[in-house]
């Protein structure tokens, strides 16, 4: 990558024009209140319980339904395999890497792509069901 | 009267009974023979489906699913086996991956197909956990793991006026360790060749560290993360891998913001259904940016310099107070492939050595993509500096960027197929009276998914006294991910 910077000049005569301060103020509190959210909405979530690690068992009655209602079935993990990878790089195929780097690898694209829980779950099941060896 | 009676009996059955058994005789023998040639009663298929009969559709459907069972069952019974036999079991046979060449192509047909494994697979194997899973298919993994994954690139650059050179040798590796069930320690790199200072023989290596952070999976909404961070300000910083972007270079405006910071972070993503879209978040408090002599001047903003540590081993944090900032986006979804992505971040805190002077960016990010062969996706991002010699300036930029796969004009050429055409505007002010506004036109042409060449023609406009960009330039990379 190609990494560009630039330095800001001591030119006070041109700058004179650009004190915006009140809107400076606005911005920050702006910012502060986005910041704020977020730290109240993630506090509310961290105290969730876990289930992506340890979820409960299938439910039989919950499969036969999404069988049998093809409009509501959640999307497979080939499904969010397409439509999560491609959405930054072209898809890597299943068979690249074996389940147990899969399994780490996964794990980073959770973390880097902010990718739902159950997502991944079925995306680690569908592509270490195609793992190489 | 014996005789008679048993007469009547007898063509009681001859007459009613028995040409009600050859009516209703075809029925079933219908029915078995769909069941026994399926392939010799092709007008059955068309037949539509009773309350009493399989159909065809219904028949196929019946048979794939008995198939992928039996197939399920062999290799689980091979599995059990292997198990006893203390050895390493094979993978499962099941979602076989697509080759390279189709994975693009074949990506859109393959969901139907697997989701009827995986469905399958949730029927009759419950797991425990999601570190059970590949366990249940194909016997225990460790539960520790070391890879290596990453990109690297070579890079051709003519500058007007410049002689043409290979100005660019990049390796990026990120080393990924995954520790149980809830821990990954990640960090990546840059190793980049540079000439010595002018008049100095030879080259220099030089090694960034772009990112190292401990990622500890707190629940399925919650991720800590501890270290140098790439922060969440817009989304190319985490998305700016040489295999992910399309450009040999970064949109310039880029250059108002901080890539990195040493500090914390929480980030997750709330799903919305079960059918893709979801909300993000992340919120992070770091060192935030700093001065280069700890002065509050306008030219003395250092937006990666505060890492917790001086050059002589100290302990410094720059300034007194942290930055903190966060983003928050929403993911919607149409359907696979076609989806759009738009979030708004943001930062502030303070930046000179006294700790009067702030910081503050806010950021808007968006992403469309309109099936497997248009992208468009860009970033408005605005800054506020206040300065000690020069008020509060305002640097601020914008960049869009387009792509469209010409394997979408179904032409089926070979060459033409793999290639993609893409363009990008984008736009800086650094606040003092200088604007760079500039074009870029080129193309990827994809050797395989994770080999790419890039060819690009870049026009810079320039005003003011300070460009950010050079003047026109022709670039080519090559981009690999691994």
């Amino acid at each position: 990558m190609m990494h560009f910077s630039f330095k800001f000049p001591m030119d006070s005569n041109h700058i004179a024009m650009h004190t915006p301060k009140q809107t400076s103020a606005f911005v920050r509190v702006l910012i502060q209140l986005l910041a704020v959210t977020t730290v109240s909405a993630t506090a509310i979530i961290i105290s969730l319980p876990a289930t992506a690690q340890t979820p409960a068992p299938a439910s039989k009655t919950k499969t036969e339904t999404t069988a049998t209602t093809a409009k509501a079935e959640p999307l497979s993990g080939a499904e969010l395999w397409t439509m999560n990878c491609s959405r930054c790089h072209m898809a890597r195929n299943p068979g690249e890497f074996t389940a147990a780097q899969w399994r780490t690898i996964i794990r980073h694209m959770r973390v880097r792509a902010n990718l739902p829980a159950y997502q991944v779950k079925e995306l680690q099941k569908y592509l270490e069901g195609g793992a190489g060896k | 009267m014996k005789m008679s009676a048993t007469y009547f009996f007898n063509r009681w059955i001859a007459f009613v009974l028995l040409p009600i058994t050859l009516v209703s005789l075809p029925a079933p023998l219908q029915a078995q023979g769909a069941a026994t040639s399926p392939a010799q009663e092709q007008p059955t298929a068309a037949s539509p489906p009773s309350g009493d009969y399989v159909s065809r559709a219904e028949y196929d459907k019946l048979k794939a699913e008995h198939e992928a069972m039996k197939t399920r069952m062999e290799a689980l019974e091979k599995m059990v086996q292997q198990m006893a036999n203390g050895t390493a079991p094979a993978a499962p046979p099941e979602a076989p991956p697509p080759t390279e060449a189709e994975a693009p192509a074949e990506a859109k047909q393959a969901p139907a197909e697997a989701k009827q494994v995986v469905s399958t697979t949730s029927t009759t194997a419950a797991a425990p956990s999601t570190e059970t899973t590949a366990a249940d298919l194909s016997g225990p993994l460790a539960t520790h793991d070391f890879d290596i994954v990453g990109d690297a690139e070579v890079q051709f650059g003519k500058i007007s006026h410049q002689h043409g050179a290979f100005m660019l040798a990049d390796f990026a590796p990120i080393f990924l360790f995954r520790g149980g069930d809830k821990i990954l320690f990640e960090a990546g790199f840059d190793f980049i060749l540079q000439n010595n200072a002018p008049g100095s023989s030879g080259s220099t290596t030089t090694v960034n560290l772009s990112f190292a952070t401990l990622d500890y999976i707190i629940n399925d909404y919650v991720t800590f993360l501890g270290g140098n961070l790439l922060l969440p300000l817009g989304t190319y910083s985490e998305r700016s891998a040489g295999w992910l972007n399309k450009f040999p270079d970064a949109p310039l405006p880029r250059a108002v913001l901080p890539g990195n910071g040493v500090g914390v972070e929480l980030r997750g993503a709330i799903p919305i259904g079960d059918r893709g879209p979801s909300v993000t978040y992340s919120a992070f408090a770091v060192n935030g940016v700093s001065s280069v002599d700890g002065a509050g001047n306008a030219d003395q903003l250092d937006l990666g310099g505060n890492v917790g540590l001086t050059s002589d081993g100290r302990f410094a944090n720059l300034h007194g107070g942290a930055g903190w900032g966060g983003r928050i986006a929403t993911f919607l979804l149409w359907k696979p492939l076609y989806d759009l992505e738009i979030g708004v971040s943001g930062m502030s805190g303070p930046w000179d050595n006294a700790g009067r002077r702030q910081y503050s960016a806010l950021v808007a990010d968006w992403a469309l993509h309109v099936g497997p062969y248009v992208e468009v996706k860009g970033e408005y991002m605005n800054t506020w500096v206040g300065t000690d010699n020069a008020g509060t300036i305002d640097p601020d930029g914008w960049w869009i960027q387009a792509g469209y796969k010409l394997a979408g004009l179904k032409l089926n050429v070979p060459y033409l197929d793999k290639l993609e055409l893409v363009g990008r505007y984008d736009t800086v002010d650094d606040g003092l009276g200088s604007r760079t506004n500039r074009g870029t036109v080129g193309a990827v042409y994809y050797i395989t998914n994770t080999l790419w060449l890039e060819g690009d023609y870049e026009w810079a406009n320039n005003h003011g006294p300070n460009p950010a960009a050079p003047d026109d330039a022709l670039l080519f990379q090559i981009s690999y991910g691994f």
